[in-house]
Formats: structure tokens, sequence, C-alpha cells
């Protein structure tokens, strides 16, 4: 399967502070990277890169457009992603169905309804999302997402918020969008979680990828990562 | 872009605090109109008795109450400016996602600010209710019919938009380089008001600096509009200010993505 993301090198920071160092990442056409990292990982921070919403530093991303190779900021590229973010972008003053057809009118494709049918939204369509449940608008902020028909579905910590049935019908649907060739990134700091549902694996701690591999090697590539810090704090001990 | 100026449009009007904008703008101008045609009445009533002709002749209507009136908007604009500017950019996490998913970044200013220009253009518009309605039912003081000047009256209109619009721009520029949406509407206002206020200090000033002053300020460039005179020169500086503004906004814009 070919790479339809390809990140090389990624470094950034904020004030001084590093958020990434060096981060290599690449995401495959009909596959379901998950993200995995603690809190202030920089697992957002690297989601922005690829959302070309954020210049990096250093480095370069770059997105299969059709056969054409884009920088991530791209209008092409920001075409062909679709980003969840984990605050949901959705505007307190608009009902769920007008951010949606706000969403859809951008991005110029997309069915409004089926995406409202596909994450259940029907009962609060007509709500305002600033009346919604941190859940519910974390669904508005997929339903944004998964509106069009974009290759690539960038998901930062989409379940947060969101109840066991959620989580599940939402896994459902993302496998469907795999299997039709989507490839997509899943954030969480939960490893359940991503066991559950990825192909791939990458791992990020404190801004530097430890582990990018197969599913399978994800027990593997946890056990280093707990037994890093522990191993230099008993070599610093001694 | 027409999705950006629809949204922004629908939520500047067409929300709680759209209500509370039009609500306050309605009272505020329609206050300020009564109180200058019961002062333009009271100078007309005068004038009446002290039976001189020439005196009433220059009790101009037109020149006197809609140019006073217009002057008032404007400085009512000059504090509700900055609110609508500020609005326009002060949603942080909706901004990030619309340098993601919107075309480009001429898209997402030229339908904000457009938006901004068009809400100034709604407010002024439903003000020119108040001269209609008074060349329709109003009499003058020896019971004829007010003759209000149509074209006067739309120039005045026009220059109020202009620069409520160089208002809004202004304060969206400095809330696109803002976190925090009310520090820049504060900020942004006490820029516009140091500007407004600039042709005051221009007489301390050496003669060269003066001149620059006097044209860097938005007060310089509404006087002929009000008097009802066509100046492209002004039309061109509030263009110019409004192309500026978009030009910063777009700037602000791409440097957050660094």
């Amino acid at each position: 399967m070919s790479n339809v993301v390809t990140a090389r090198g990624l470094g950034h920071g904020f004030g001084g502070e590093v958020a990434l160092v060096d981060v290599d990442l690449c995401l495959r056409r009909a596959c379901i990277t998950g993200f995995l990292g603690k809190n202030g990982a920089g697992k957002s921070t690297t989601m922005r890169i690829l959302a070309g919403v954020l210049i990096p530093a250093c480095g370069s991303v770059i997105v299969d457009v059709d056969g054409r190779s884009c920088r991530a900021h791209s209008a092409a590229a920001r075409k062909s992603i679709a980003w969840a973010p984990e605050e949901p972008a959705v505007h307190p003053g608009l009902s769920v169905r007008e951010q949606l057809r706000f969403a859809q009118a951008l991005r110029g494709e997309g069915d409004v309804d089926d995406v409202i049918a596909a994450l259940h939204l029907e009962p609060v369509v007509a709500r305002l999302c600033g009346a919604l449940s941190k859940g519910t608008r974390q669904r508005v902020g997929i339903a944004q997402a998964l509106l069009t028909r974009a290759q690539v579905l960038l998901l930062d910590e989409p379940t947060a918020g969101l109840d066991p049935t959620e989580v599940e019908a939402l896994r459902k649907l993302l496998l469907r969008r795999r299997d039709e060739g989507a490839a997509i990134l899943w954030s969480s700091h939960v490893a359940a979680e991503i066991e559950a549902v990825a192909d791939d694996v990458c791992v990020l701690h404190r801004g530097r990828m430890v582990h990018h591999g197969e599913r399978a090697t994800l027990a593997q590539a946890l056990t280093a990562l707990h037994a890093g810090p522990a191993a230099k704090k008993a070599e610093a001990t001694s | 872009m027409r999705a950006i100026l629809v949204r922004e449009l629908r939520l500047l009007l067409w929300s709680p605090s759209g209500a509370l904008l039009l609500s306050v703008w309605t009272f505020l101008t329609g206050a300020l109109f009564l109180l200058e045609l019961t002062a333009f009445e009271q100078a007309e009533q005068r004038a009446l008795q002290l039976g001189d002709p020439s005196v009433l002749a220059l009790l101009d209507f037109n020149d006197l109450l809609l140019a006073a009136v217009s002057q008032h908007l404007i400085v009512v604009l000059l504090f509700l400016g900055p609110l609508i500017g500020a609005r326009l950019f002060g949603d942080g996490a909706s901004r990030e996602w619309l340098l993601h998913a919107a075309p480009s970044l001429r898209a997402i200013v030229m339908g904000k600010l457009g938006a901004g220009v068009v809400v100034v253009a709604v407010l002024v518009g439903c003000t020119l209710a108040l001269p209609l309605f008074l060349s329709v039912a109003g009499q003058g003081t020896q019971g004829e019919g007010v003759v209000v000047d149509p074209a006067q009256t739309l120039l005045a209109a026009l220059t109020v938009t202009l620069a409520g619009s160089a208002f809004v721009v202004v304060a969206a520029v400095v809330a696109a380089r803002s976190q925090a949406p009310l520090a820049a509407a504060l900020g942004s206002f006490l820029l516009l008001l140091v500007l407004w206020l600039l042709p005051g200090a221009a007489g301390l000033l050496p003669p060269e600096l003066a001149d620059v002053v006097v044209f860097v300020s938005p007060a310089s460039h509404v006087e002929n509009g009000l008097r009802g005179l066509l100046s492209f020169g002004d039309l061109l500086w509030f263009g110019s200010l409004i192309g500026a503004a978009g030009a910063g906004c777009g700037v602000a814009l791409d440097g957050a993505r660094r």
C-alpha cells in the first residue's frame, strides 16, 4: 500500500519550548494508524502540522494528491485531508445543521443528511452547538470531518467525551471508511483504544517518535516506553 | 468566500448578540435624530420670532440636521465597530479550523471583512428610514413639507458606512493578531479614538507633520461626504484603508500558521 502522507524530520517549538523533535510519520491508504502518546507528547501539534494549519520549524509534510506531491498547507493537500481537532471547531451560536451546512459549503462537497444519520445526530440537529454536551459537540466535530470524501482523516482524540456505544459506532464508521481506501490517523492516550482499531501504531513520547510499526508490535513498544524512564531513573540513582 | 460571508452575517445579525446590536443601534440613532430634530425646530422657531427671512434661509435641513446626525452615527460606530471587528476573528478554535478547511486565506479575509462591511451598511441603511419618514410625514414650522435631498442623504449614508467599515476592518486586523477578543476590541477602540482625535492635536505640531496627522485621521475624510460633496480622494483613502486592513488580516492569519 502506498503512502498518502509522508512527514520527514518534523520539528517545532512554542516560545522556546520544544514540542516535536525529528518526527517521521507515514500514513498508508486503506489503513488506520493509531497515534499514541501521553497528554503533551506532541500528538496535537503533529496533527495540526499534517492538517496544514501549522508550518513546522523544520522538516516537511508531503501529501499525495492524485499522484501529485503537495505540501500539507497547500490548498490541494488541505482539500484532500479532513481534520477533527481535539477541541471541536464548532461555533456555539450555530445549530448543528447550520454548522454542518457551513462545513459542506466550505469544502464544496458532502451530504449533510448522510453524516447526521451516520453519527445519530438527528435529535440535536436544530440545537445550538453551544448548548450541546461535550460528547455531542465532539460528534459534530467528527461529522464535519466525515462530511467529505477526503482521502486522509486526522482525528485528534475522537473518543473524548463519547460513551461506549458511541465509540463503537464511530469505530465501525471509520473501519468502513478505511475499507473504502481512506488513510486515517487516530490519536489517543489510551493504548487499548488504539489496539482495538489500528492497523499501524506509532508512539510519541516527549515530542519524539519512539515507535512506528504494525499493531502487533504495540505491546513491545509500550514495554520499551515504560521501561525507558524507569531504566533512566535507575541509572541516575546508581 | 460566500459560505464564510453568509455564516458571519448569520452570527452577526440573526443571533441574540445581533438583536442586541440592532436594538442598541436603533435606539441610539433614533434618540440622536430626535434630539437634533428638536434642536433644529427650536432654531427655526427662534429665527421666525426674529422675523428675518435671511436667517431662516440659513437653516437648511439637509446641511444642518443630516450632517449633525451623520456625525453622531460615526461616533456611535466608533464604539460598535471594534466590537464587530473583534467578533469576526474572536473565535480561536473556529479560526484555526478555517485555516484548514477554507480554500484560501483570501476567502477567509474577504468573507469576514465583507460581512463586517455589510453589517455596517445594514445598520446605516436602517437609519435611512428616519429622513424618509420625515420627508413623507413631516411638516415645516410654517406648515410646508420637509424637503429631504436624496442625493445628499445617500452620500452622507455612504460616508457613514465607509467610516464605520474602516473602524470594523481596523479592529479586525487587531483581533486577527490577538487571542483575546475583548482586549482586541478595547485596544482597537483606543487606537481608533486616537486616530479620530488626531486633527485636534495638529495645531500643536510643525506644519509638515500636522499635514500628515490630518491626512491619517479618518475624521478628515468624512467632512466632504457629510456636506454632500463627493470626493474621490476620500473614497480612495477609505478604499485603501480597507484594502490594507484586508492584507493585514491575511498576514496575521498566515503568521498564526508559524
